[in-house]
């Protein structure tokens, strides 16, 4: 399901800053004093708020609720250019331990550098694990470990293939279920890559049997470059209780929008059965039209 | 009649106060943190994070921190490492995770003797009060004791006897060294030492006593008793002379001795020469 974006860029850190401090010392400050105290009212509600908020979430955290703070929390690690540090920080811990949250160690990693590059009471903590963790995420940590980044959660969805047959996406996993059997697949996102949601195509092939097959498919866009957009695409099988790649491509369309263009994806990629009765997949459109059978993986 | 009321009103003003400061937990420090007012953090959670009895990972964790950096305590890795050893405990939380890998960073940096320490006093705890010290027996012969154990050192040589003598919780009085002449016997003295330490179970303190005699490079165990029990937290060393418990001395016929003077539990026993 990762089988996705090379060519990422590492950009510069974020450097945080706390927001009211930031704009009481730009703004306000040069200004006039009756200017200056509307200002401040204005100012103070929402930094209340935010205060409020951040307060709820923390208490959820130590309390265990971690679905609740994920969702207070998350919002307020993820401001663009003035996340908060300690929202940043237990996030980060949220992603990495998988709590309240589909387990996500490049998201852990790129928001405990997030949370070490804005002065708070876990600086030094958070540099160390996000340093670590880019360390151990391998040769390619530096581009998937990236504080700058979006970061998008896989859309969960469910589908039943048959009596005592379905799978099931949540954010960090693939379940199937097969005659009482589970199998759980870890998932998940990249940076900077928003993830469409899935497809379940089945297809009733004659060959070399009459019987459904059950195909998802993926499309995500991703930043191929700092200013553009490709969209990739996997298919994938489900056979029994395994979950087998078929195919996919990197690029099937791009984008030099500064968001992603919507499109219909059915247009664009169609698995079918062929005219000698086996299941093939089709790209139909975009830069390389082309089509080919999918072979049965099935029992012989 | 006027003051009455006020008195009453300042009562009810101060009443929601003090009980919302009773009940601090660690929620209330993590959010004191966030806010940059590190003093009110470890106030809150330096308790709750170092009580013997306490489990929970968050607040060692967040005290953790606080002694790692230096912020609003004195900075003190050691303790910072054994704050987050104990909250790894608890590794399914997100807390014990990450208290766990910066446990390790500690290690890392620090070496292997000092994480012996660490280990120790995230087993012992952190209000063990005991104090290293060294006992110098003759010229070139000493005898070193730190909470993991004694070193001996003799003619040139040292050897180390690892060994803690408190669990979880202990409270340790100043260690004592007891030089004994044989009246004749040997020109040289016998050197005893005795460790006393309290030790919490079961809701109540016992008070244990230890002693050994350093015999040239090596520590011979020669007693070790339970002199006393109590059901609150036991005295400070400076108001506790546990002299009036047990003590050593040389017998008439020139034999080192100890001596239990507990009421009722009153018994001596000569100490053979090794």
């Amino acid at each position: 399901m990762i089988d996705v974006v090379p060519g990422q860029c590492l950009r510069a850190q974020t450097s945080g800053f706390p927001a009211v401090w930031y704009l009481l010392s730009r703004v306000v400050v040069p200004m006039r004093s009756g200017l200056c105290c509307v200002l401040i009212a204005l100012l103070i509600p929402s930094v209340a708020a935010a205060q409020n908020a951040r307060e709820d979430g923390i208490r959820a955290a130590v309390a265990g609720d971690y679905a609740r703070a994920a969702r207070i929390l998350g919002p307020l690690a993820e401001t663009p250019k003035t996340p908060d540090s300690v929202a940043a920080f237990l996030m980060a811990m949220l992603y990495e331990s998988g709590r309240g949250v589909g387990r996500n160690p490049f998201h852990a990693c790129a928001l405990y550098l997030k949370a070490a590059a804005a002065p708070g009471p876990f600086t030094e903590q958070a540099a160390y694990l996000g340093q670590l963790m880019r360390d151990e995420s391998g040769p390619r940590g530096a581009e998937f470990c990236n504080p700058d980044a979006r970061w998008h959660t896989m859309p969960a969805a469910r589908f039943d293939l048959g009596a005592d047959h379905s799978i099931e996406f949540t954010s960090d996993q693939i379940v199937i279920r097969y005659r009482g059997e589970e199998k759980r697949t870890m998932t998940g996102t990249l940076p900077d890559m928003m993830p469409l949601p899935i497809r379940y195509s089945p297809v009733d092939v004659l060959q070399p049997a009459r019987t459904r097959r059950h195909f998802v498919q993926w499309f995500a866009w991703w930043r191929d470059t700092p200013t553009s957009w490709a969209l990739g695409w996997t298919l994938s099988e489900v056979v029994g209780a395994e979950y087998v790649p078929v195919t996919g491509d990197k690029g099937l369309l791009s984008s030099a929008a500064t968001e992603p263009p919507s499109l219909d994806v059915a247009t664009l990629v169609r698995v079918r059965v062929s005219d000698a009765g086996e299941a093939e997949w089709v790209i139909a459109s975009g830069a390389n039209p082309r089509s080919a059978v999918i072979p049965w993986r099935g029992p012989k | 009649m006027r003051r009455a009321r006020v008195l009453v009103a300042a009562l009810a003003m101060v009443a929601p106060v003090t009980e919302a400061v009773a009940q601090t937990t660690t929620a209330d420090g993590l959010v004191a943190l966030a806010r940059g007012d590190y003093d009110a953090a470890a106030r809150i959670l330096k308790p709750i994070a170092e009580s013997e009895t306490s489990s929970d990972s968050a607040a060692q964790f967040l005290m953790a921190t606080l002694y790692e950096v230096g912020r609003s305590v004195p900075m003190d890795r050691l303790r910072a490492c054994a704050l987050y050893q104990r909250a790894a405990m608890n590794s399914e939380g997100p807390f014990g995770a990450q208290a766990d890998r910066l446990m390790r960073a500690l290690f890392r940096a620090h070496g292997v003797e000092w994480f012996a320490n660490c280990q120790a006093l995230a087993n012992i705890g952190f209000d063990h009060q005991f104090e290293p010290v060294t006992f110098d027996l003759a010229p070139g012969h000493s005898v070193a004791w730190e909470l993991m154990g004694a070193t001996i050192t003799y003619q040139g040589q040292t050897k180390p006897f690892p060994g803690r003598l408190g669990g979880r919780g202990a409270v340790f009085l100043p260690l004592q060294h007891t030089a004994l002449r044989s009246n004749g016997v040997s020109p040289f003295p016998r050197h005893f030492v005795e460790v006393f330490v309290w030790q919490p179970a079961n809701g109540q303190w016992g008070l244990f006593w230890h002693l050994f005699e350093v015999v040239r490079d090596d520590l011979v165990t020669v007693a070790q008793e339970e002199l006393l029990k109590r059901s609150s937290r036991p005295p400070s060393a400076d108001a506790f002379e546990p002299r009036t418990l047990v003590r050593l001395r040389t017998t008439d016929a020139g034999d080192a001795e100890w001596q239990i003077l507990v009421p009722g539990r009153e018994r001596r026993e000569t100490i053979k020469r090794r």
